[in-house]
Formats: C-alpha cells, structure tokens, sequence
C-alpha cells in the first residue's frame, strides 16, 4: 500500500514539474517578444542570455508537450533574427531604429493620466504630402456612381415532405369589370360633345356659360379645350364673335404628313370676364345645364328668390356646444355688392 | 490623341470617342472621391465604353486618352497599378511573385510641385492618414517588405497605437485604418498556416512598391533617420 502511494506520489511530481517546465517557457517566449529589438542588437549580449536560458530548459524536456514548448521558443528566436537579417538590405536601419526616430521628431506626451507616448499624425502626414500626393476627387454628383440594381442571390429551400395540417385555400378571383371609371372631365366633354351634334353650332359664351356657377362656366371651358385637342371641335370667328363646330376627327396620317395643324388660343376668363358674359348671352340661352352634387346644399333651396346669391352660398359647420357633439349646419350668404349700400349683409340660416 | 486613322479603324467618331473619353474622366474623378482614394479597376472603365461598343481596341484608346486630358486639364496623373499575386503552391509556400495581366487599376496622383502642392491643393484635414501609411509602410519595408500582424503591433504600439483601440483620438478605429491601407493597395493580407494555427502576414502591395512612392518613401525614411542620429 505505502509503495503505491509513494509511486503515485512521485507521478504527481513530475506532472508538476512538467507543468513548471512549460510555465517557464512560455515567460522566455514572452522575453522574446517583448525584447526582440534588444535580441538583434550587434552590441547586445541579450540573445547570448536567452540562448543559453533556453539550452538550460531543453536538458529538462521529456515529454512531446515540453518538447512543442522548445521548437516554439526557437521558432521565436528565428523569426527575431530573419527580421533583423532582412533590415540589413535597408541600410542597417530596423523597424525599432526607424520608430524611435520617428519618436524624436513628431513624438508627443500623452494626456496627463497616460503614460504613453504618440505621434503628432498630422504633422508627419504633412511632411510626407510629397510621397503620396493625394488628389482631391470630385464630391458634387447627383446621385450614385451606377444605378444597376444588384439581383438578389435566390436560395433555394428544400420544403418538407411531410403534409400540411391545414388547406390550403385560395381566394375567388373576381372578374375585372371591363367599365371604366369616367370622370366628371369626361363626362362634361360627352354631354357638350352631344348638343353640339344636335346644334350644329354655337357660339362659344352660349355653349360654355353657367349663369348659376362661375366654377362650373371654368370647367365648361376646360372640357371644350380637350373637345378643340382632340380635333373633334373647330372654333372660327365670324361678324357675331367665335362660333363652335363639332367635326371629325383628323386621321393620324393627315396630322403626320401636315396637311391638318392645330393652331392655339389663350382663353383669357376671370370672375370679371363671367359676369360681362352673363350679361352678353341672353337669359336661357345657354346651353350646357347646371350639374347638380348631393353634396351641394344650394341645389335644395329652392325658395332661394336670387340666382346670384344662390352661387355664393358657403355651408359652415360648426360644433355647438350646448348640445354637445352635434353638427349644425349654418349657411352664409353673401348678397353682391350694390351701389347705394356698400356694406356687406350676412345672413344666417338655421338649416335643421 | 487618338489619330483619324486610328479612329476609322475602329469605326468611331471623333464626337462619340470624345463622349467616352469624358465618361471616362467623370467615372475616375467621382470613383476616387467615392471610394475615399482606392484603386479603380480596369473592368470598370471598360464597362463603361463596352456597354454600347464592341471594338476590341476601343477601351485602350479611350483610356489612354482620359490619361492625356486628366493630365491636361487638372494636373493629375492617372497611374496604371499592376497588382501582384501570390498563389500558394501545394507545399503551402508562397510561390514567386506573379504579375496577374487581368489585374490592373489606376489611381489619380497629382502631378503638381511639391510646394505649389502643399500650398494649395493638400487636404490638411487628412494629413493624419498619409502619416499613418508612411509609418506602417516604413514598419513593414524595414523589416524586408513582409511581417506578421502581430509584429507590426508591436511597433505600432511604440506610437501609441493598440490593435483593439476603436476610437483613436487621431485614427479613430486602428484596425480599421491599417485595413483600409490594404483596400488602398498600398498593403497586401495574407493568411498563413503556421505551426501555431494560422496567423496573418502584411506585405506591401502594387501602390507602395510603385516606383514613383517606393523610392520616395526609403528616401524619406533615410532622411528621417539620418537626423535623428545627427542629433
């Protein structure tokens, strides 16, 4: 029993030293690293001190671990001396000689709490400008240097052989209503477009008024000039003032080859210009009847006595507070200016 | 420039090789800024004149004439870098250096006197990143041209430079900007397998061991030296 614990014993020992033997390594690798500057030095008896350090440790090595530790140190010591052999070809001036130099010449202290010491960058940058020669590129471009859109790497997934729990289901496809939807441009040009086929023609302020809506005389307006671009109107001036034509369309061919041109206009039309026109055409004479919106409370007063007054209703909603939340409708009419009166009168109408 | 026989050959106006020549120079002059200075292939410029061409010969003309008008017009001259490679063999030892032809790129170097450069066109601003390249690139010259990372941060550190400092009061992130001097070409990263695992080895690149910045460069380095030993 006392012979197996003294073998294990002195098993353990050596599992110990073994473990020194490698610590001890590892610091002269550190020396190495820390120190290699020193090592190269021709007037330095510091590579003879590690050499010799080293041959010491390798006498104690026994095992492949140890045996590792040693060719690492060696290893070490090569590299030092390959590097400083190489800086030979450079005038004898190594990588620590050309720091240090640096140090003297652009070297500065750190901060007050750090030690350490560091270049002034920019003033060996500046000094060097020489070498380099950096040339200012161009930084005002509109936009990225190319536009292509970079394609996106598809990756294929391997989907799972097992069935799902759930269906699958599709949502019913409905069928594209071929009706498209017309705008109210579209279906002013249509109606203006159909009582000129049945008039023949007529003249312009008659087809375009609107005695009740000044908005609506503009958008008449609007709808004739898609009527005159697209040539399916010509307008001509006679004794009488400017008389509206429907006509047929010019052939694409005909347009190409010159034969047919169009030639523009600049309709001039203001509040002013609506009401000289009003006075112009003839009560009844127009031809293009008031478009009526649900949305328009004027079109549901019809007690309202003056036309004029009618066109210049402004619906203001408010919120009242005696009766919380609820909306009320107020009506602001605005009568026209006369000439005795130069004050303005504003109604208010209750409209629940 | 490009003769009207040279042009007739490859069947091209005089207008449309113009077009290209300025394409060209636009491309290098916003590519340089975009990329902050690093090399432009040579694919790229040949992209730009073989998207609506197809003569063979066009690319060099044009190219050789965008050198000409830079030079000209701005004072700059566009350098045709020549990259180098170095496959490994299948010992795992790096061949002897080889020019690879597809691999050329250029870069804008300004072609100014030194002093009429510093007076007006250097960028003081940035004259912190031109330091930096001259010392990493002394660093590594000095020690024969090549240097294990971990050796080059050992000298860094004498200046005040430690690999996991990310924001340098000068440099900003240190590994970024040693990074950058390889996306510039001035430097070349290598991994190597070594007997402890693998371990990265810096080497200069095309754009430091260009003969216009290399001679420069040891001179400089001569200079430096040679003033602090006076002292």
């Amino acid at each position: 029993m006392a012979g197996a614990a003294g073998e294990s014993s002195g098993e353990r020992q050596g599992t110990v030293e073994r473990r020194m033997l490698r610590s001890r390594y590892h610091a002269v690798k550190n020396i190495i690293s820390d120190e290699r500057d020193e090592m190269s030095r021709a007037d330095s008896d510091r590579f003879t001190a590690i050499i010799q350090q080293v041959d010491c440790l390798h006498e104690l090595v026994q095992r492949p671990r140890e045996q590792i530790a040693d060719a690492e140190a060696l290893l070490g010591i090569t590299n030092t001396l390959v590097t400083s052999v190489r800086s030979h070809s450079s005038e004898g001036i190594s990588p620590s000689d050309f720091i240090t130099a640096l140090l003297k010449k652009f070297g500065q202290q750190g901060n007050h709490d750090d030690e350490s010491v560091s270049l002034r960058w920019g003033d060996l940058g500046l000094s060097v400008s020489h070498i380099f020669r950096p040339v200012p590129g161009c930084c005002t471009m509109l936009g990225p240097m190319n536009t292509e859109v970079k394609q996106r790497k598809v990756v294929a997934v391997g989907r799972k052989r097992t069935a799902r729990p759930t269906e699958n289901t599709c949502p019913e496809e409905l069928a594209e209503s071929s009706e498209e939807v017309k705008t109210d441009t579209d279906r002013n040009v249509l109606v203006m477009f159909d009582i000129l086929r049945r008039k023949k023609s007529a003249k312009l302020e008659n087809l375009v008024l609107n005695r009740l809506s000044f908005a609506q005389t503009v958008e008449n307006v609007f709808a004739l000039s898609f009527l005159v671009k697209d040539g399916r109107v010509e307008i001509t001036v006679d004794d009488s003032g400017h008389i509206v034509r429907p006509r047929n369309a010019p052939a694409a061919s005909a347009i190409a080859s010159g034969e047919v041109s169009y030639s523009h206009f600049v309709f001039r039309f203001d509040f002013k210009d609506w009401k000289l026109m009003k006075e112009v055409v003839t009560e009844g004479e127009e031809l293009l009847p008031h478009r009526t919106s649900q949305s328009n409370l004027c079109n549901e007063e019809n007690d309202q006595p003056n036309l004029e007054a009618r066109a210049q209703i402004t619906p203001i909603r408010k919120l009242t507070r005696n009766r919380g939340l609820v909306l009320q409708d107020h009506v602001v009419e605005e009568t026209p200016e006369e000439n005795q009166a130069s004050k303005r009168r504003r109604l208010f109408r209750n409209q629940d | 420039m490009a003769t009207s026989d040279e042009l007739a050959q490859i069947d091209i106006s005089k207008e449309e090789k113009d077009k290209l020549v300025a394409e060209v120079m636009r491309y290098v002059l916003f590519k340089t800024h975009q990329s902050s200075d690093c090399p432009i292939k040579r694919e790229e410029l040949t992209g730009i004149i073989t998207k609506n061409y197809r003569q063979r010969a066009l690319p060099t003309l044009v190219i050789n004439e965008a050198k000409e008008r830079l030079a000209a017009t701005f004072g700059y001259e566009m350098r045709e870098l020549q990259r180098t490679r170095a496959p490994a063999t299948r010992s795992g030892r790096p061949a002897q250096r080889q020019f690879n032809a597809d691999a050329k790129s250029y870069v804008l170097v300004s072609m100014l006197d030194p002093e009429v450069y510093s007076k007006y066109v250097e960028d003081k601003a940035a004259a912190h990143l031109s330091g930096f390249a001259f010392a990493v690139i002394g660093i590594i010259h000095l020690a024969g041209g090549k240097m294990p990372e971990e050796d080059l941060w050992h000298q860094l550190k004498r200046v005040g430079l430690n690999e996991t400092d990310e924001a340098h009061l000068v440099l900003g992130n240190n590994k970024q900007a040693l990074e950058h001097l390889v996306q510039q070409r001035y430097l070349l990263k290598e991994k190597i397998a070594g007997p402890e695992g693998h371990f990265v080895m810096y080497e200069l690149a095309e754009r430091a061991l260009d003969e216009s910045i290399s001679v420069k460069i040891k001179d400089h380095i001569s200079q430096v030296v040679g003033t602090c030993l006076q002292k």
